[in-house]
């Protein structure tokens, strides 16, 4: 069973003489939460689009075990997805796009628990026309889980979401994920994907520059402690003797690894007669790191 | 497929348009009967041709028809639902096909309904103007109900070939728009053409074979008279349309599994 989700081997993909996609190759692990973070127009939709025989693309796709392309996507049905904007049919209640779109046995009792889950019931007998735009994109999302799919793709879910949805939304997708589900989800909103994501990729300009999880990301990424002293200027003296690392903020700010101690930096102080009054702790969050490895990856490409 | 097919009826259903056209289809054959009826000595449509056209449906069912066919497709390119249909397990070849089967469902149903509202409207309003078991005397001998039958059975090939080009456009421009207007044009600006074409035929008989000269076929089955005009027999009409009809839609199956979304 440790055979991937999904596996995606060398994609390429060119809109004329635009390449978009650039060898990608990555897998997903089931029960993962996979972030695929990106800018506006790195490729995420795009690359989205071909796992889903939405778009063609050269390169091996492969669900569960089994390939799949633009022409041949039997094995879709285990593949739920939320692509671009949620489409919807004007013409039909919410309740109608959940019928017309559930399929197997215990079609019903889903659809109802699925109106449940995502807190529809109020709405969802309306017209679709009248929906505002987070109405529908949880119907959206609603229909990409409807079905228990094995691995379901959200191409910014969150968007148009306001904060009590999001957090319903993060509820969900961590309660999906504990029975098996594997997500595979983009997004420009960086923060958003580092409470509820495993793994993450990193594109950017088409190409994944970075495969890691997020707890190496996060732990790879620096932490700042920020000292409020009796006396500053005498600590930042004494600190830099000691050998740590300090930023030319006012405040002596002390660059230090995850693992990094407290008691050392206060003895230090001490014996020198300084009193700490405070410790603030700053943790550069995932935005920062992902910023960081982007410029990095443009500076190597320009150096 | 049967899913798709499923899928494709839900929807169908679900429109109000759906029965609205079938009211208006009712009261508009209902009423022209009446009118019939009010106006038994009129010349310019006594009651019997107007039956043959099943008090006018006929030509309704083909504006109905064009508007239906367009926009089964092109709505799902409009409102982005395409991308859901596509991403299920099937085919790009089953989704479209599922759409004809439905539409071609669509169609019997609409013909077999005005049918019976014309009989209905012949009963009740104009039942003692004709018999439908005397001879048309205009026709090739044929009973008035036999005349009703090969009217509607003809017009029937006409409007599938009709539709396929409505298809061909709605996959090749995604537009319902593009898709009506060329289904119209098709259609009833033929008729303002065809003398031109008819003229041209006389001049090179292989003109004969465009596929606007089949779109005579159920004229030609109400009015044999045509044949010297269209140079074609009645079987190579039938032939020809059908032929064409699976042409056009051929090309656009073709195209709509090319067609990224
Ligand atoms: N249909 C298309 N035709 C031409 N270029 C496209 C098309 N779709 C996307 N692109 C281009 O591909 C790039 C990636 O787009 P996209 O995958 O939508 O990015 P993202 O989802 O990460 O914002 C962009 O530069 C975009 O302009
Ligand atoms: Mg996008």
């Amino acid at each position: 069973m440790n055979q991937p989700i999904l596996a995606v081997h060398q994609l390429n993909k060119s809109f004329g003489a635009k390449q978009v996609l650039h060898d990608i190759s990555f897998a997903c692990q089931r029960g993962h939460v996979i972030g695929l973070v990106g800018a506006n127009g790195a490729g995420k939709t795009t690359l989205m689009k071909a796992i889903l025989g939405l778009t063609t693309a050269t390169g091996q796709i492969s669900i569960d075990g089994q390939s799949t392309s633009f022409d041949h996507h039997e094995v879709l049905h285990e593949v739920g997805a939320l692509i671009e904007y949620p489409s919807i049919y004007p013409f039909m209640s919410g309740r109608d796009h959940l019928k017309l779109f559930a399929k197997g046995p215990r079609r019903h009792q889903r659809i109802e628990q699925t109106i449940a889950e995502l807190h529809l019931a109020k709405y969802i007998d309306r017209p679709a026309k009248g929906y505002s735009l987070g109405m529908k994109q949880k119907l959206g999302i609603a229909l990409a889980i409807l079905n228990d799919p094995k691995l379901v793709i959200l191409d910014e879910p969150m968007n148009g979401l306001d904060p009590q949805a999001n957090k319903e939304l993060r509820e969900l997708i961590i309660s999906k994920r504990q029975a098996g589900t594997t997500f595979l989800i983009s997004s420009h909103i960086l923060g958003e994907l580092q409470r509820i994501a495993d793994d993450l990729l990193i594109i950017d300009h088409g190409k994944i520059v970075k495969q890691t999880t997020m707890a190496d990301l996060l732990a790879a990424s620096s932490h700042q402690l920020i000292l409020s002293t009796s006396n500053d200027v005498k600590a930042r003296k004494v600190l830099t003797k000691a050998g740590y690392q300090l930023t030319e903020d006012p405040k002596p700010t002390i660059q230090v690894g995850a693992e990094t101690k407290l008691e050392p930096i206060l003895d230090v102080l001490s014996q020198q007669q300084v009193t700490v009054l405070d410790v603030q702790h700053h943790d550069a969050d995932l935005e920062d790191s992902v910023l960081k490895l982007l410029d990095h990856n443009q500076l190597q490409k320009e150096g | 497929m049967r899913t798709l097919l499923w899928q494709e009826a839900f929807k169908l259903l679900k429109k109000k348009s759906t029965y609205w056209v079938t009211i208006f289809l009712i009261i508009s054959g209902l009423g022209q009967a009446f009118l019939e009826k009010l106006y038994p000595h009129n010349k310019v449509l006594t009651a019997p041709m107007a039956f043959s056209s099943s008090f006018g449906a006929t030509t309704w069912l083909i504006f109905i028809m064009i508007a239906a066919c367009a926009t089964v497709l092109s709505m799902e390119f409009q409102y982005g639902t395409v991308k859901e249909i596509i991403y299920q397990q099937y085919s790009r070849s089953t989704i479209l096909i599922s759409k004809w089967l439905v539409m071609l469902g669509y169609s019997i149903y609409l013909y077999v309904m005005t049918g019976a509202v014309a009989l209905l409207g012949k009963v009740l309003f104009v039942n003692d103007q004709f018999s439908l078991t005397a001879i048309d005397p205009y026709s090739n001998h044929l009973t008035f109900l036999q005349q009703w039958l090969a009217s509607m059975s003809s017009s029937f090939m006409t409007l599938w070939l009709v539709l396929s080009v409505v298809f061909l456009f709605a996959t090749l421009f995604r537009s319902a728009t593009m898709a009506v207007t060329a289904g119209i044009v098709a259609f009833f600006a033929f008729n303002a053409v065809s003398v031109l074409m008819f003229k041209l035929i006389t001049k090179f008989n292989w003109v004969k074979w465009n596929p606007f000269n089949f779109l005579n076929f159920s004229n030609q089955i109400t009015d044999p008279a045509r044949h010297t005009l269209t140079q074609l027999s009645d079987t190579q009409l039938l032939i020809g349309s059908l032929g064409y009809t699976a042409l056009f839609l051929a090309i656009g199956l073709f195209s709509f599994r090319k067609q990224s979304v």
